[in-house]
């Protein structure tokens, strides 16, 4: 007995239809991965070199913002000078 | 019996040696912190000059041309930094170009207006103000700092 002609042509479109995303699939879970562990390696090191930098110059900061403290002080007497002259040309 | 003697006597030596290097690195550290703070001030002031700036590399370089007065803080702060980077690139497990770069990144940041940075090649002045003359940042060799 002889399989029906149209069950073949069916069964070997289906076959080639369902075969392409198969193959697709495969590849797909296969390079997915990879690519995520690489970037996330980078990130952690662009991090790590980030902070390691700012702890060390952390002094900078510091230093910085010490200028502002003794600038208030020596600016008060200067604008009650300012003022005095001020005064004084009227 | 004998090859427990000599595993605790290692774990001994271990424990001893082990906090004495960690030691010994956070000195070397804490030294070169304390070269940076002590030049710090000099340097910003070379900077504000306009006598030195930034570059893309992660060092310093003269704007125009070398001052000799000033080449011996600009060279040990140049060395000290290539001391750091290659420092932190062995504990990030990374390279010494990547940290110098990041460490760039972060210079061009923190630089206050009027302050030179050099991006390929070209000086330019942080917050406009235009280009440095037209003889520095083009000719690099003849005014490169050592690094």
């Amino acid at each position: 007995m002889t399989p029906h002609p149209h069950r073949a042509v069916r069964a070997t479109v289906a076959v080639a239809a369902l075969l392409p995303l198969f193959t697709a699939g495969c590849l797909h879970v296969k390079t997915d991965p990879i690519e995520v562990k690489t970037i996330h390696i980078q990130h952690d090191v662009t991090i790590g070199v980030d902070k390691a930098l700012e702890d060390f110059f952390a002094f900078q900061e510091r230093s910085a913002t010490q200028p502002t403290t003794t600038t208030v002080a020596t600016t008060q007497p200067a604008t009650t000078q300012a003022a005095d002259t001020a005064g004084d040309v009227k | 019996m004998k090859s427990i003697t000599l595993t605790l006597v290692s774990a001994l030596l271990a424990l001893l040696i082990l906090p004495a290097a960690l030691l010994a690195q956070e000195t070397k550290m804490d030294k070169l912190r304390d070269r940076f703070k002590q030049r710090y001030p000099q340097v910003q002031e070379l900077k504000k000059a306009g006598v030195v700036g930034e570059t893309s590399d992660g060092y310093l370089d003269w704007v125009k041309k070398k001052d000799p007065k000033a080449a011996d803080t600009v060279d040990a702060e140049n060395a000290d930094r290539k001391t750091l980077y290659e420092s932190i690139a062995k504990n990030e497990n990374t390279t010494v170009e990547l940290v110098a770069q990041h460490a760039a990144k972060r210079n061009f940041s923190k630089a206050a207006d009027g302050e030179y940075l050099k991006e390929d090649g070209t000086w330019k002045k942080k917050g406009g103000g235009g280009d440095a003359d037209d003889d520095t940042g083009k000719d690099k060799g003849k005014a490169k700092a050592k690094h």
